[in-house]
């Protein structure tokens, strides 16, 4: 019970960090630059000022140039990112996981806790924006919102995952992280052949690819981009975040931290 | 202990100008980076772009292509032929920006704002030099990391074209590439520099200095360019900074085939200008001896 209640305590005092940080601040300028773009770009179809005849092409548009282009390329790993890699990298940037370390609570609560603070801050964050977004969008935005939010939300489950891997193992977590979703995911996701299903990106565009088919979003060139199946993708992504969890709880438990002080 | 028997004793020499001490903050800067391994580890990624391109020019040069895909080739990277639109190097350059804003990001927070965040400024203000020379020599030491990446390479690329040729007749005949290069890399170091110093000044750590600039120079890249697609008007080209930094280049050393894209170039001058005084006043603001406590 005791153990309960300082697990409890850290989960509360990480959630507070991360939510009064300035990480949190700086997210909002993308989020809310976003929210403009789509606000000038309008998906909106059929009357006078649309570029967009039908439902279809609208659909299309905001499914590749916003959904695609911005948000599942961008937003949604910066959001994972502000968050996933500081609850643990803060602590180390910070010179406070000593402190933590210290105290009586086994390593593995330690990483539970602080990733069950992040969570809700990192799904609420992405889940809410997208949200928000497709009301920007209208009526293409109400048809996205309930077909996209399976992919968006287990990307962000396999990038918090992932990211608390990377906060575990590197000491200069956050640059391994930007550098891993801006340029290895892009570089990698760009090549031919199979090699781009390493990638968290290619497993949530697979989904969007599917699921958006049957709205008209057409299928890309199988020269450069094969998808696998949605339910292969979908669980895909648990499985990497599932091994991702497991290794950072191995990794953590067992790494003798020499840079704490 | 006495300072008699601590041996302390007064400079004899002649005083240097302050200013000299701008290089010495450049060189512990270059030494606190180079000593991280994580920076090389983001340069070894840098060099993937620089080694496909040595590889690149290196297979044209040397593999018998007919002479006319040879031609078309070369044109088409810009590195030769009067039909190519865009300048090699250049294009090289502008293709390094995610691992040179991802190494920025990196500098930034390790040069600049582990200063303001471990206290380490009123020891570098407590010597002979005021908040002028301590800013000089980061921009100097963040336009030093930023060549290494993007100008650098871009010289040995052209270094590498040109020995690969039967005569020094590629150097003489393109004399304006690596002037050109050099503009472009002297815009770039200035801009990157000036912008990163400042954000690194006022934020510190290391994850919002990268979601800001990631935010400026990823999203914005990417939401101007779907903004001039389907006949959208060029000028949201504007807010790219990458393109900002092209056209002032080219307004520098470069040729403009009409009057919109001169047009186009005088305003990204402009803009950026503006951009950069404001952070270069914030930056000016920012830097002090002592925290001010109201």
């Amino acid at each position: 019970m005791k153990l309960l209640r300082a697990c409890g305590t850290l989960m509360m005092l990480s959630f507070r960090r991360l939510l009064w940080s300035t990480s949190t601040l700086m997210v909002a300028f993308p989020l809310i630059g976003s929210g403009l773009f789509l606000l000038r770009r309008r998906y909106t179809y059929g009357d006078e000022n649309s570029r967009y005849f039908d439902v279809y092409s609208a659909f299309t548009a905001f499914s590749e140039e916003f959904v695609l282009a911005l948000f599942v390329s961008f937003l949604l790993p910066i959001c994972a990112l502000a968050y996933a890699t500081m609850s643990i990298g803060g602590d180390r940037e910070d010179r406070t996981l000593l402190f933590l370390l210290v105290r009586p609570l086994p390593r593995t609560l330690i990483v539970v806790s602080k990733l069950l603070a992040t969570l809700p801050l990192v799904v609420g964050l992405v889940v809410g924006s997208f949200w928000v977004y497709c009301k920007l969008a209208g009526e293409v935005g109400a048809i996205a919102y309930p077909i996209y939010l399976p992919a968006v939300l287990y990307m962000t489950l396999a990038y918090v995952s992932l990211f608390h891997l990377f906060a575990v193992t590197f000491r200069h977590s956050t640059i391994v992280a930007l550098a891993y979703s801006l340029f290895m995911e892009i570089f990698i996701g760009n090549m031919p052949g199979i090699v781009k299903r390493v990638t968290v990106t290619f497993f949530g565009k697979s989904m969007i690819f599917e699921m958006g088919a049957e709205h008209g979003l057409p299928e890309p060139d199988p020269e450069w981009f094969v998808p696998v199946t949605a339910p292969g993708a979908g669980q895909t992504l648990v499985a990497i975040c599932i091994g991702a969890l497991v290794l950072t709880l191995w990794v953590f438990s067992r790494r003798e931290y020499r840079d704490l002080t | 202990m006495g300072i008699d028997n601590a041996h302390y004793y007064g400079w004899e020499g002649r005083l240097q100008s302050p200013w000299r001490s701008s290089l010495a903050i450049v060189r512990v800067a270059l030494l606190q980076v180079f000593r991280r391994k994580s920076y090389w580890v983001v340069l070894a990624l840098g060099l993937l772009q620089f080694l496909m391109f040595w590889g690149l020019i290196y297979a044209i040069k040397q593999v018998n292509f007919p002479q006319q895909v040879q031609d078309e080739i070369l044109e088409f990277m810009g590195f030769e032929g009067a039909g190519a639109t865009e300048n090699g190097y250049v294009t090289f350059m502008q293709q390094q920006s995610v691992i040179v804003m991802i190494l920025l990001a990196f500098a930034g927070s390790l040069l600049v704002g582990a200063d303001f965040r471990m206290g380490s400024l009123p020891f570098y203000l407590s010597r002979r030099i005021d908040r002028r020379h301590y800013i000089l020599g980061k921009l100097l030491a963040i336009s030093t990391v930023v060549a290494l990446m993007t100008v650098l390479p871009a010289i040995l690329l052209f270094l590498e074209y040109g020995f690969l040729t039967a005569s020094l007749d590629y150097w003489v005949d393109h004399w304006r590439i690596p002037v050109s290069v050099l503009v472009y890399g002297a815009v770039i170091c200035t801009v990157l520099s000036i912008l990163i110093v400042c954000v690194s000044a006022y934020l510190q750590r290391v994850a919002p200095i990268a979601i800001t600039w990631s935010s400026i120079f990823v999203l914005l890249a990417s939401m101007s360019r779907l903004l001039r697609r389907d006949g959208g008007s060029m000028y949201w080209g504007l807010v790219d900074p990458w393109r900002n930094m092209r056209y002032i280049g080219r307004l520098c050393f470069g040729t403009f085939e009409t009057n919109e894209e001169l047009n186009f170039a005088l305003w990204a001058l402009a803009i950026m200008t503006v951009v950069c005084g404001v952070a270069l006043a914030l930056l000016v603001r920012r830097v002090r001896a002592v925290e001010i406590v109201e």
